[in-house]
């Protein structure tokens, strides 16, 4: 048996209560007085309820109740806004000599919240508490897992700027061969939206390399870019799929005679010519065209080929026109003449 | 070497110093390309190279620029947490020097996989304290010297610190760095509560 004076006993234990046999709380830690203030004439029913398990705050409940943890709320708890809930903290009873309990209280697994609530700092601890500890590390697992999340941002944000470059040709800014690829599988993966397939080839442009070097050539490559994305919708696909050629395709497009319309459109504006350092460059296109609608199994690489041959039969019939492409039906290629613009 | 020492280095040349500073010392260390992760390792002859061009090109001595940056990391408003964080060592500025032998392991606790430097504390006589560190890297003392002159300010205390040259030891470096606590209660501390600040 040993004897310790009830403030050094609360000095050591800032979280205790001592109680009184007849219930009266005689005295308080440092730290639970400062969130709940306590008078003399206080009993356990003004200060705690036993919240979980529930029992009404009386001695002999409690001493039934000395070998588990118990969880409590203090009724005179301060500062606690309009909204929210009294803070929860688990305690242990422990039987004294002549009827006297002590109760060690100490707060729960997120002790935050508690923490600026009542404003506490280190002093409000025990020197060999733990929990200063414990709040450090998680002040320091915030600022890492902040540091993580920033470190995904700037992934995420570094693979959609690949992605992008992935998918774009980077002279005239289209999207590239690739991406249209990806785009057909896609739309015929979908199988719902009818679309239109152009496919087309500048007519004159290597004369423009030839005479006028590379960089003239460049220049009519990004005013034909201009003019294709001047041509379309915002959602149809634009892109350059080779040196001269480039493929459209008009998403949600069933009427044929629309893209017949649009071909002329972008083969006359072609024809307009391109002023490079003084010399007027002039080009035409070869356009070949196919519509989804024309298949009753969607191929897009048969589409591809479909309007590959539609622009080579331009090509053949005098270049600057564009041709409508008939699939193949039982065997027999049917096409319709090429139109001259 | 991990990434956060690196880039604590990247970070302190570029708001002190300005972005194009740090490029050039990048270029003349001979770095890859971008900016240092601080969740990432590196190699520990990389940071050796930075360390030698960011003397040349800030043309002052390294360690200067080590205690510049041991005060930068406890002061630099949006680091703040950092100096929470060391805050948790201890009620008292002594609490703090007495808590450096834990430093390490805290660190490790919170990070794992950081390297951070050893030290061991003395008091040869009453408020007279000698704090020997051992490292991988030379210049423990001197970020060590930075940092305590913006704690002990942040504590409230009045200080005199000095560091030694940093001298090899086994596989690093070892530096000892002497604390001299004139006043404990110079001036009011900064707050500091537990629960953060909301």
């Amino acid at each position: 048996m040993i004897g310790i004076d009830p403030s050094v006993l609360a000095k050591a234990m800032p979280m205790m209560l001592l109680l009184e046999a007849d219930g009266r709380v005689s005295h308080a830690g440092a730290t639970l007085a400062r969130i709940a203030p306590m008078g003399a004439d206080d009993g356990i029913a003004d200060v705690l309820r036993f919240v979980s398990p529930n029992f009404a705050a009386d001695m002999d409940a409690l001493r039934d109740r000395t070998d588990r943890r118990l969880k409590v709320e203090l009724l005179r708890e301060t500062r606690i806004g309009a909204d929210e809930r009294a803070t929860r903290l688990r305690c242990m009873a422990f039987p004294l000599a002549e009827g006297r309990i002590l109760l060690n209280l100490s707060f729960s697994a997120d002790p935050g919240e508690a923490l600026r609530r009542h404003r506490l700092t280190a002093q409000d601890f025990s020197e060999v508490d733990p929990t200063v500890d414990l709040l450090f590390l998680k002040e320091a697992h915030d600022v890492v897992l902040t540091e993580f999340e920033r470190l995904s941002d700037r992934l995420e944000q570094a693979r959609r700027t690949a992605e992008e470059e992935a998918a774009t040709d980077k002279l005239t800014g289209l999207r590239n061969r690739r991406a249209m690829d990806v785009y057909l599988a896609r739309l015929a993966d979908s199988r719902k939206q009818p679309f239109g397939l152009m496919h087309l080839d500048l007519d004159f442009f290597k004369s423009i390399n030839d005479s006028l070097g590379h960089a003239a050539g460049d220049h009519v490559l990004e005013e034909v870019a201009r003019i294709l994305r001047a041509e379309v919708r915002r959602d149809d696909m634009v892109a350059r799929t080779g040196g001269d050629e480039f493929m459209l395709v008009f998403a949600d497009c069933t009427e044929v005679e629309i893209m017949r319309r649009i071909a002329a459109r972008i083969i006359g504006r072609l024809e307009k010519p391109i002023d490079w350092q003084g010399h007027a460059c002039r080009i035409s296109g070869s356009i070949g065209i196919t519509m989804s609608n024309f298949y009753d199994k969607l191929d897009t690489r048969r589409l591809v080929s479909d309007a590959d041959r539609a622009l080579y039969e331009s090509k053949r019939c005098g270049r600057a026109r564009h041709t409508v492409a008939v699939p193949t039906i039982a065997g027999r290629r049917v096409s319709d003449a090429p139109r001259p613009v | 070497m991990h990434g956060l020492i690196c880039k604590t280095l990247e970070e302190f040349v570029i708001d002190q110093h300005g972005p194009q500073i740090w490029s050039q010392i990048r270029r003349d260390a001979d770095a890859p390309y971008g900016r240092f992760e601080a969740l990432r390792n590196y190699d520990a002859a990389l940071m050796l190279r930075l360390m030698d061009a960011s003397g040349e090109r800030l043309n002052r001595p390294i360690m200067v620029i080590f205690e510049d940056i041991g005060h930068w990391i406890c002061t630099h408003p949006p680091l703040e947490q950092v100096r929470r964080l060391i805050r948790f060592s201890g009620r008292t500025f002594v609490d703090l020097l007495y808590s450096l032998d834990e430093l390490h392991d805290r660190a490790r606790m919170a990070l794992p996989g950081i390297d951070l430097p050893h030290f061991e504390i003395a008091e040869p006589d009453p408020g007279i304290f000698h704090v020997t560190s051992q490292w991988s890297f030379p210049g423990a003392g001197a970020v060590l010297t930075g940092s305590l002159r913006a704690m002990a300010d942040d504590y409230g205390a009045l200080v005199l610190i000095d560091a030694d040259r940093s001298r090899p030891k086994g596989d690093g470096w070892t530096d000892q760095v002497t604390v001299q606590v004139i006043e404990h209660a110079f001036h009011a501390p900064r707050e500091f509560t537990l629960g953060g600040v909301t």
